[in-house]
């Protein structure tokens, strides 16, 4: 049976962040009730489409919202009914994403008791006028506490978020940031350029012209300071916001040095990746693996079909309660929906499958003279059977790929050049 | 009904002096339509383009039955026809069909430049004119002044122009009586051998060509076998009818009928316009002189934006130009557009309405590139090139000289406009020939253009710097030698074909320095430099650069967010739809027209 993943949503947070647009409530209080109802989902959705029922969890996520709200009780009643439905693998990667605001080491060693091995932690920015402008509830002093709970209980797979691209973002504001997230010695980084979503606070204070946003050339050039100082620290970029520490802690253990050769499109992908990749986030990347996905606004895919929970608490509650699914949407995707999601999700992360790609979806990608000027501009590469972005192809992966995907136009205009009269015979 | 009970007539104006406003009350006062039948105004404007513009842009023929207030019964047979200059072809081409015309002058702007026109060839065409004051229902009418304007034009009586509003209705049982009275009743033979003159067509998918036609002797049925005297082609007629608000069956048409013909012809380069149908056995020896070919005044290349559509376009175009009789295209191919036509248009509204119509009735989207004049080329062998494409113009060396067609121009203008009317013409290389004064208010300039100056905006700037007043007619006088270079254009070294224009050397550098900035402009930013130079031979002469993009990437990309990004990578992939892949380049549609956008 095919390996899973599953993706649960914890729907809570102190305090909503100005930029944020997952789906979370500031009231704590139904937490407890939550948690009832989210059991409750998992084993209506298992009685209702068994057919993910006892398959291999290989990765568990819970996000948010924030999941390190949960008391290590609550999140072992959740745990205890996963367990009761898959078989969780061994070697499964358990990821709790927190809030450094939120974390104590009971709490953390409670969570590893419970099989987590991988935390994420919120940390965004450490500089104060920064955190304050994104309304997070941490400062930098607790961020880098969060990260040193998590070692001393006895985490060897932690990750920090940051967002870049702030509006009026100077540059050494976040070489600082850089510098200390590097100095924290973690695992893995996510650093995200801001996206201004609609919907969230901080749309409207752009739309008020009370924000002006980063240009984008000069966020571009933000990103590309990210890249670099990563990639001189040892991580290797493996998606677009995505950096892996490197080869130097395979298995735990430190690498003899130098291993890195440094610069543009410096990591060769594939098998001597990083392991400390997130896995779980990997999945999602890939276009043909399942994921199942309990709690609101929770997106899953399971063979070919798309199906996404309710964005509200209060109806999830309500839609469980009289024995429904809480599902809002669903969508079973055509193999044209299905080329685009597996070469959009696979080029931004470790590179397209380019035998597999071709086979399921009758392509001849490598053939297109589009491919052979994406690698003459230093865009991709192809080796080891994938075609990757370098560093510079990250930067433009959208383009990229709307480039790549009117390959299929012309390739089909090929045949028709047969058809063609010549001219002479038309007059 | 006997011949003399039978009119055909057709309607002539300047654009908007309310010649389609004029049909709809004819059509009401006769009963052939009722008022609540109709949808919309001017209702014979049945192409949603013309009802969209309020222009009218064929010829649209249509019967009515008429009592006349001497108690009998007739036929008339009306031919509403546009007024704009590039759509001439078309009332030339009714005024075959037609004994008379009625000539309607807007009388709040007076006399204009295509009321001169049109009036020329009707006379020319031997067709009675019934001069119609029309829109004397408004404040600003100037009955007196544009009677008087009327009177020295024609060299009619005051009491021959008929007072009219097409909007409230005054003067319509005038016009309808002065038809029965003053129009000769059509001339012909009903036992001679069949002779009737194709004005236009239109193809039917299930029915093939359906020819407009008018009989000039002789008897058409059903079942007869007929020839097209031009394409030598033999068919057997299936249906014959007369033009009513839509088509009616009728078991035969007669000399002097206006009415259509459907013969199952589904190749339609079988039915050309002005070709005369005649019985196969017992036909006619002689064809109706028909009218001139109409003589395309621009060219430009209507490319497929797949290639695959390229056979797609090709049938459209031949269903279209069934239509459009003026029409004219020929297979062609270009290294940065691929293949696609070379089109001649008479001007540049029907280029425009000839790429929507492809647009809307055929689904076409197409690139097309910058219209320009057809060229004549002595080479230095000593032989004629006609050039209708600047990208395939002779190498500099291999030229000797170069000429372009000239045309002469009428413009009809409040008098205090002539200077700076004579300005913009000397800007735009005109030959000053005549002025003379219609009255007291209203100058007549007649100048010598080279067309390649006046097909563009010169038709805008004239309105504008008259404020509306002036107006414009003109027709091709002679090719005639000038110094004119080849301008090139490249996008990143390589020169794009699609681009290259013909200039005149004095404007050349100026033209390509406009040229590169509009499509600095117009090019969006890639992810790459992209240099874009103008060039006469191996010179450049300007140059612009687009900068790179720095990034174009979606930072974040879960399990919530993979939907909603395909379907905005769909929407972009589908926005690309517009854009030519040139080499490595996208460019948009809109860049290959670049040059109309340029203003002096
Ligand atoms: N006030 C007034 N307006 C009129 C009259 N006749 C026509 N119009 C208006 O003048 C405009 C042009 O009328 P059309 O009938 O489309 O003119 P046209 O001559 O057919 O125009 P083209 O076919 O494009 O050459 C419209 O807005 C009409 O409503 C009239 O007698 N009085
Ligand atoms: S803590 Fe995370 S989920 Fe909660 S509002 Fe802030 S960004 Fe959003
Ligand atoms: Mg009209």
């Amino acid at each position: 049976m095919r390996p899973l993943s599953a993706y649960l949503h914890i729907p809570f947070c102190e305090r909503k962040c100005v930029y944020c647009d997952f789906y979370s409530i500031e009231n704590l209080s139904l937490r407890g009730e939550f948690v009832a109802l989210l059991t409750r989902e998992i084993d209506m959705k298992l009685a209702a489409y068994p057919q993910p029922a006892g398959r291999t969890l290989n990765t568990i996520f819970f996000g948010g919202g924030t999941p390190s709200l949960l008391t290590p009780n609550e999140l072992e009643r959740i745990v205890a009914k996963l367990s009761s439905h898959f078989h969780v693998a061994d070697d499964c990667e358990f990821t709790m994403e927190c809030n450094p605001g939120t974390v104590t080491l009971e709490k953390l060693r409670g969570y590893k008791e419970l099989g987590v091995n991988r935390l994420s932690f919120g940390v965004q920015s450490f500089d104060a006028d920064e955190l304050k402008f994104l309304g997070r509830i941490h400062n930098a002093e607790q961020a880098r506490d969060a990260v040193r709970l998590a070692r001393e209980a006895g985490f060897d797979n932690v990750s920090i978020d940051l967002i870049f691209s702030l509006p009026g973002q100077k540059e050494a504001v976040l070489q600082k940031t850089l510098d200390e997230a590097i100095a924290l010695n973690t695992d893995h980084i996510s650093a995200y350029n801001l996206i201004v979503e609609h919907g969230t606070p901080l749309y409207r204070l752009v739309q008020l012209n009370k924000v002006i946003e980063l240009d984008p050339d000069r966020s571009a050039e933000l990103f590309a300071i990210v890249q670099r100082r990563l990639a001189d620290a040892g991580f290797e970029q493996y998606e677009i916001s995505n950096y892996a520490r490197g080869l130097d802690r395979v298995g735990g253990l430190p690498l003899p040095q130098p291993p890195l050769p440094l610069g543009e499109g410096a990591f060769t992908l594939g098998e001597e990746a990083s392991h400390n990749r997130a896995k779980h986030n990997l999945v999602y990347w890939d276009g043909f693996k399942d994921y199942v996905s309990f709690g609101p606004s929770a997106h899953e895919f399971i063979a070919g079909e798309r199906a996404w929970n309710v964005s509200s608490l209060e109806q999830y509650g309500r839609m469980i309660r009289d024995g429904k699914l809480p599902r809002i949407n669903r969508e079973i995707l055509t193999l044209e929906e299905r080329r685009t999601e597996v070469l959009y999700l696979q080029l931004r992360s470790t590179g397209l499958r380019v035998a597999e790609f071709d086979s399921v979806f009758g392509e001849d990608l490598l053939l297109s003279p589009e491919v052979t000027y994406l690698i003459e501009d230093g865009m991709l590469r192809a080796e080891n059977g994938l075609l990757c972005l370098t560093q510079k192809g990250y930067r433009f992966c959208d383009g990229i790929v709307t480039r790549l995907m009117s390959v299929w136009e012309t390739a089909a205009s090929k045949d028709v050049r047969g058809d063609y009269i010549p001219i002479a015979a038309l007059h | 009904m006997t011949l003399d009970k039978i009119r055909n007539f057709c309607i002539i104006a300047h654009i908007d002096h309310g010649k389609s406003t004029l049909a709809d009350k004819l059509l009401l006062e006769t009963h052939t339509i009722e008022a609540r039948e109709m949808s919309n105004n001017q209702v014979l404007d049945d192409m949603a383009l013309e009802q969209e513009r309020g222009i009218t842009i064929k010829l649209h023929a249509i019967q009515m039955k008429y009592l006349g207030l001497d108690g009998s019964d007739y036929i008339y047979n009306l031919i509403d026809t546009p007024g704009h200059v590039d759509f001439t072809y078309e009332v030339s081409r009714s005024l075959t069909a037609c004994e008379g015309a009625l000539l309607v002058v807007d009388a709040s702007q007076g006399v204009e430049a295509q009321t001169i026109a049109n009036l020329f060839l009707a006379i020319d065409a031997g067709l009675e004119i019934i001069p119609v004051l029309n829109k004397v229902d408004l404040q600003s009418a100037m009955i007196d002044e544009v009677s008087q304007q009327i009177i020295e034009l024609i060299g009619c009586k005051k009491e021959d122009i008929i007072l009219a509003s097409a909007k409230s209705g005054i003067g319509i049982t005038d016009i309808l009586e002065a038809v029965r009275l003053r129009v000769p009743p059509p001339q012909g033979d009903i036992t001679a051998p069949l002779r009737c003159l194709i004005f236009d067509s239109v193809f039917d998918s299930y029915r093939g060509s359906i020819v407009y036609m008018r009989v000039f002797d002789g008897t058409i049925k059903e079942g007869d076998e007929i020839l097209f005297m031009a394409t030598k082609q033999k068919y057997r007629v299936e249906e014959v009818g007369t033009l009513r608000m839509g088509r009616e069956k009728k078991t035969q048409l007669l000399a002097g009928d206006v009415g259509y013909l459907i013969a199952g012809v589904k190749d339609v380069k079988d039915t050309r316009v002005g070709d005369t149908v005649t019985h196969f056995r017992g036909g006619a020896p002689e064809a109706i002189s028909g009218f001139k070919l109409a003589k395309p005044m621009v060219f430009a290349g209507l490319y497929p934006q797949s290639a695959e559509d390229f056979a797609m376009l090709r049938d459209s175009l031949d269903k279209l130009a069934l239509n459009d009789s003026s029409l004219i295209y020929e297979p062609e191919s270009s290294v940065a557009l691929g293949f696609g036509f070379r089109c001649g248009f008479l001007g540049l509204l029907h280029m425009e309405i000839i790429q929507e119509r492809l647009d809307r009735e055929f689904n076409q989207n197409i690139v097309t590139t910058v219209p320009n004049v057809e060229y004549r080329v002595m080479t230095t062998k000593g032989d004629t090139v006609i050039v209708d494409n600047p990208s395939s113009m002779p190498e500099p060396g291999r030229i000797e000289y170069v000429q372009e067609p000239y045309i002469k121009a009428q413009i009809i203008v409040p008098t205090e406009y002539v200077g700076a009317i004579m300005k913009l013409a000397n800007d735009r290389r005109g030959i000053y020939k005549t002025v003379t004064y219609i009255d007291t208010t209203r100058a007549d300039i007649h100048y010598e253009f080279p067309l390649s100056e006046i097909i563009f905006d010169f038709y805008d700037k004239l309105k504008s710097i008259s404020r509306g007043y002036a107006s414009l007619d003109y027709e091709f006088l002679e090719y005639r030698e000038s110094d004119l270079v080849k301008l090139d254009i490249l996008l990143n070294g390589d020169p794009v074909d699609a681009f290259s224009t013909v200039v005149h050397r004095d404007k050349a550098f100026e033209w390509g320095k406009k040229l590169c900035s509009k499509l600095r402009e117009l090019i969006p930013r890639q992810m790459f430099e992209i240099a874009i130079q103008a060039a006469i031979g191996a010179k450049i002469i300007a140059r612009e650069t687009i900068s790179a993009m720095r990034k174009d990437v979606t930072a974040k990309c879960y399990g919530g967010d993979i939907s909603r990004k395909r379907k905005l990578l769909e929407k972009q992939k589908e926005g690309k739809k517009r854009m030519k892949q040139v080499g490595r380049i996208e460019v948009p549609q809109e860049a290959f027209m670049a040059v109309l956008q340029i203003s002096d």
